[in-house]
């Protein structure tokens, strides 16, 4: 009978070489303690900020790209509070002018979701806590990292709703190459908003649920949210306006009771950075250089042929599609042939030896020549699902077949020798072929066996029920 | 204009300044001193008026994406008050809410 | 006593070794510390070793640049790599940077050498020089008076002859008020104009690297080298920086040069001295050919409120980082956590007006005060600035006092911030709204204390201002800035 109110507050670490005010790289994955720092990021005395163009050009690729109003001046601000990893206790980040506002993404069945704003902040570093321990360790690497935030409207309705926003998101920010956008490298984080109420009726309280690693604690936390709601309005009770936090383990939301009044940022334009203006040009510009969205993408395959979704699966996935796209060009047969493999037993060896499509060997263009020999019955569909594990290391389909003898043999005369000589060795099979039709397929095997699989089993079929009658 | 106890202690929270009673109270009068001098700016017509962040402006400033290198991994430890296995040591701190 | 210009000459000639310059240099610095306290390094090693690589150099052929040898200080809020800056807080007693400022960087490379890190008020945090945690400075010219502040090491260090230059801040006159204390030029350049990297932050739309010395000609040099666009700083000026030198001797006289006395400045509230140096200027200008007139600013008088609001709200954010964790000094266990340790140290390691003005600024930036405080500010700082450019188009130069009194007593004002505050009120104007301001000696009082006045000029015509200095050093001569005695 509640209905759940969802909005997400999403951050996302932007693509750059270099962080979003100095010369430091940008990524820091994997590097020892405090190596990746200079004085403006460390937050020394003197130091001052300097804006990468790189990451402001992919704020405003993105913010175009979730169908944002882009402002014709925006400008940094401080944003004030206190945490030994943001060295200078304020965050450069934006306020009342950010490079997106009023936009929207729309989701399968027509959803439109709005996107209330979006806009460029530097990230702070790590603190480690060892338990028991009276101190914490600080790394700032992070610390000055360029990151993308958007928050959107209240509109999502359903924790699956949610997910997909997500993956949606997900899959624009990496065929944008705004952002990896992978949770599980920490390129993409979520916070939720979720209250509920009785349709029609005004807005419950919400509740902020924090610490989110994957699209899946997203899903499970609002589930988990939204019947804790339910069951307190339920018995009477109401719900508090807290921030509460996600214990993977337990499955639950937990009450992060802190000891802060509401925090006053204390906002205000950053003197030190200059406003930046964002003229039509170089929106023009920034159009020009962004690559093709996953929906038109999808439609696109939809036009080549492809099935909804197959197109949907390759089209969200920047990997595939890139790969895809070099495939058709080269490939002269029906592309639903090539999503078929694609999706089909490409991914499936891909998947048992837990290789990802980009670190294996497989070119487009080996694909392509495989089915293409196919196509053209120099082998048979068996045969190319047997070499491909080759193919999928580097090997040239055609060099393979040559070596391996792998051809079919296609041609009648000799398949009738074989057919021949199968049913004179086998004169008790024959007859039992004249009670059961189906015992023809021992003789099949038997050709094909005689032949090494190379014997194209549409003809011995042929062959065999007109010798047979 | 005078400043409130309360007013004071969360001033002194928020700027994460600790300070004796006695200074606390010194300085709750000179900032309600400073505050009463303040409000002469309360009778300026402002109306219409937009407010003037950067005195000279410069605009579209901007640094292109190339990374330099950074400060040796010593050189920045070298700074720290507390460090500890290359760390910045600090005292423990709550988790973030 | 030789000007820059000259040392770099006699020393690029052979005529004289940077190390003997130098030495001399650092033995005066050492003379004045006991009374005056000046200083807060005296970097006698590093000095001499880059005196000796000059001298090397300059034997080989090579070209050590204009300032080649010239001895000078720098104010210990600007930092200079390897050498302690401490702004004169025990928040940074320790704190020995990594890099140095890019004004300082660009003096080294033309052959300067720093012998000396000066005091000043913490932080930049004041007019007398007394707010600092290594002691207050004394005024050469009478020891029981301040010397201005907040760049009052710089100061004295150029009156007594230490040095030829000496690097300043200003945020809201810190520069020009105790060259006007000293007796000494003290000058700000246009917003923008010196780079502000590695200048430890005060307060970010005020702040500016100012030169303290005795001649027209030294100040032309330095900011020669010093000015054009740094990349490592976003509001510092695009574009060709003016040719200050040819300033110096460009002009023969101010024939056609309309100066304006702000009527709101220039009336009561001044003391009897600086009225006199007033008159005694405006006297010699219309003897070179100036032209003078009266112009009115009506907002002036509300300048102090609108600047120390902007300058309190942007210190309490640039001075947040002062907390103990990364580099600065810390107090307390870590036992007693994050929050607590750092309110022990900040409380602890940041003097008293630094509190006071971490703790109003952060009023005026709290939620529900921004408008009525630090939003207000913005507007009238805007609103100034309008009547400051309307009074340009009257007049060429602006002329005021440089300070409504001269040289106080130690330890008069230091309990009354506000009587302390009103004393910057020639001097903010031309921080709020970013112009060029100088502070050129007018000669003494009956009490044998300097008195300076100072000229303002519009946005980017910097070189204005030594074209008029250097026309009233020639006319006044000898007299125009006199070494105070040791």
């Amino acid at each position: 009978m509640f209905e759940a109110v969802i909005g997400l507050e999403i951050h996302l670490a932007l693509r750059t070489g270099s962080k979003m005010f100095c010369g430091c790289a940008a990524e820091s994955l994997g590097l020892l303690p405090n190596v990746n720092t200079c004085p403006v990021c460390l937050g020394l005395p003197g130091s001052l900020p300097v804006v990468n163009r790189e990451a402001i050009e992919k704020a405003l690729r993105f913010s175009l790209a979730l169908n944002c109003q882009v402002p014709e001046v925006t400008q940094f601000h401080r944003k004030h509070y206190y945490y030994p990893d943001a060295p200078k206790n304020y965050q450069i980040s934006q306020f009342d002018r950010p490079v997106g506002e009023h936009g929207f993404v729309e989701l399968e069945a027509g959803r439109r979701i709005g996107v209330t704003r979006c806009h460029v902040e530097e990230d702070a570093g790590r603190s480690v806590h060892p338990p028991y321990a009276p101190y914490s360790l600080v790394d700032l690497n992070r610390a000055g990292a360029p990151l993308i935030e958007m928050v959107t409207e209240p509109d999502l309705r359903t924790p699956e709703e949610a997910r997909e926003f997500l993956v949606k998101i997900r899959a624009i920010a990496q065929a944008l190459d705004v952002s990896d956008a992978s949770p599980e490298a920490g390129k993409m984080r979520a916070d939720v908003n979720v209250s509920i109420r009785l349709p029609g009726e005004a807005l419950g309280t919400k509740v902020e649920v924090k610490n989110l690693n994957s699209f899946k604690s997203v899903q499970n936390a609002l589930a988990f949210e939204i019947k804790r709601q339910t069951d307190l309005l339920e018995s009477g009770r109401s719900v508090l306006q807290e921030t509460r936090g996600w214990n993977e383990g337990g499955q639950r939301t937990y009450s992060m009771r802190s000891k802060e009044e509401t925090a006053d940022y204390r906002y205000f334009p950053d003197p030190d950075l200059p406003p930046m203006r964002v003229a039509e040009k170089w929106l023009e510009t920034v159009r020009a250089a962004t690559p093709e969205l996953p929906d038109a993408k999808r439609e696109r395959y939809r036009e080549l042929g492809l099935r909804a979704f197959d197109a949907g699966l390759i089209a969200f996935d920047v990997e595939l599609a890139t790969f895809f796209d070099r495939a058709v060009r080269v490939y002269e047969g029906e592309a639903q042939l090539l999503a078929n493999w694609l999706n089909g037993d490409v991914a499936g060896h891909l998947n048992a030896n837990d290789l990802a499509l980009s670190r294996s060997k497989l070119s487009p263009e080996n694909l392509a020549s495989l089915l293409t020999l196919v196509d053209e019955g120099a082998i048979s569909g068996k045969t190319a699902k047997d070499v491909l594990p080759l193919v999928i290391d580097g090997g040239d389909p055609k060099t393979i077949v040559e070596e391996r003898g792998l051809k079919q043999i296609t041609d009648l005369g000799a398949i009738e020798a074989l057919v021949d000589a199968v049913i004179a060795a086998n004169p008790a099979v024959v007859e039992r072929v004249k009670e059961n039709p189906k015992v023809i397929n021992v003789l099949l095997g038997q050709v094909m066996k005689e032949s090494r699989g190379k014997a194209k089993p549409d003809a011995v079929r042929e062959l065999l029920n007109e010798k047979l009658g | 204009m005078e400043l409130s106890d309360l007013e004071m202690a969360h001033l002194k929270r928020l700027a994460r300044l600790e300070l004796s009673r006695e200074e606390t109270a010194a300085l709750q009068k000179d900032l309600s001193d400073i505050l009463g001098y303040f409000d002469q700016l309360r009778g300026l017509d402002t109306g219409g008026v937009e407010e003037l962040v950067r005195p000279i402006t410069t605009v579209d400033v901007f640094r292109e994406d190339v990374i330099r290198l950074s400060l040796p991994h010593e050189k920045a430890m070298s700074l720290a008050v507390e460090a500890q296995e290359g760390f910045f040591r600090v005292p423990r701190t709550v988790e973030e809410a | 006593m030789m000007t820059a210009v000259e040392i770099g000459r006699q020393v690029a000639s052979g005529r004289v070794r940077a190390q003997e310059i130098v030495r001399a240099a650092l033995e005066r610095a050492e003379l004045t510390q006991v009374e005056l306290n000046a200083f807060i390094t005296i970097a006698h090693e590093s000095a001499l070793e880059q005196a000796e690589k000059i001298d090397e150099r300059l034997a080989a052929g090579e070209d050590v640049g204009p300032l080649a040898g010239v001895p000078i200080v720098v104010k210990d809020n600007i930092c200079t790599e390897g050498l302690r800056s401490t702004a004169a807080s025990e928040s940074l007693a320790s704190f020995v940077p990594p890099y140095s400022a890019t004004v300082v960087e660009r003096l080294e490379q033309a052959g300067a050498v720093v012998v000396a890190k000066a005091n000043l008020d913490e932080f930049g945090m004041g007019s007398s020089n007394e707010n600092s945690a290594f002691g207050a400075v004394k005024n050469p010219w009478d020891t029981s008076r301040v010397p201005g502040g907040s760049s009052g090491g710089s100061a004295v260090a150029v009156a007594t002859g230490v040095v030829p230059i000496a690097l300043g801040t200003d945020t809201g006159g810190s520069v020009r008020q105790p060259g006007s204390f000293t007796g000494v030029i003290g000058f700000k350049p246009t917003y923008g104009r010196l780079s502000r990297y590695g200048v430890i932050a005060y307060a970010s739309s005020l702040d500016q690297v100012g030169v303290l010395c005795r001649s027209a000609e030294d100040l032309a040099l330095s900011m020669d080298v010093m000015a054009g666009h740094d990349p490592k700083d976003a509001t510092s000026l695009a574009g060709v920086a003016p040719a200050f030198a040819k300033a110096v001797t460009g002009a023969s006289d101010l024939t056609g040069v309309r100066v304006g006395l702000i009527e709101e400045l220039t009336g009561e509230g001044n003391s009897a001295g600086v009225m006199a140096a007033l008159e005694l200027t405006c006297e010699r200008l219309v003897q070179l050919g100036a032209e003078l007139q009266q112009v009115s600013v009506p907002t002036a008088r509300d300048g102090i409120p609108a600047y120390y609001l902007v300058a309190m709200a942007e210190a309490s954010s640039n001075l947040a980082r002062y907390d103990g964790m990364v580099y600065s000094s810390r107090t307390g266990e870590d036992r007693l956590g994050q929050a607590d340790v750092m309110m022990k140290s900040r409380g602890s390691s940041l003097g008293p007006e630094v509190r006071r003005r971490i703790l109003m600024g952060t009023y005026a930036l709290s939620a529900g005060y921004y408008d009525a405080y630090y939003g207000k500010a913005l507007k009238v700082r805007r609103l100034i600035a309008h009547e400051i450019e309307r009074a340009f188009e009257e007049v060429d130069l602006l002329l005021t006092p440089t300070v409504p009194s001269v040289a106080y007593p130690l330890g008069e004002k230091v309990d009354d911030p506000l009587a302390m505050y009103l004393g910057d009120i020639d001097t903010c104007l031309a921080n709020l709204v970013g112009i060029a301001a100088i502070s050129v000696p007018a000669g003494f009082t009956a009490e044998r204390l300097p008195c300076g006045v100072q000229f303002m000029a519009p946005a980017l015509q910097d070189e204005r201002l030594v074209g008029v200095t250097a026309l009233l050093e020639r006319h006044v001569g000898e007299k125009f800035a006199p070494l105070a005695p040791l």
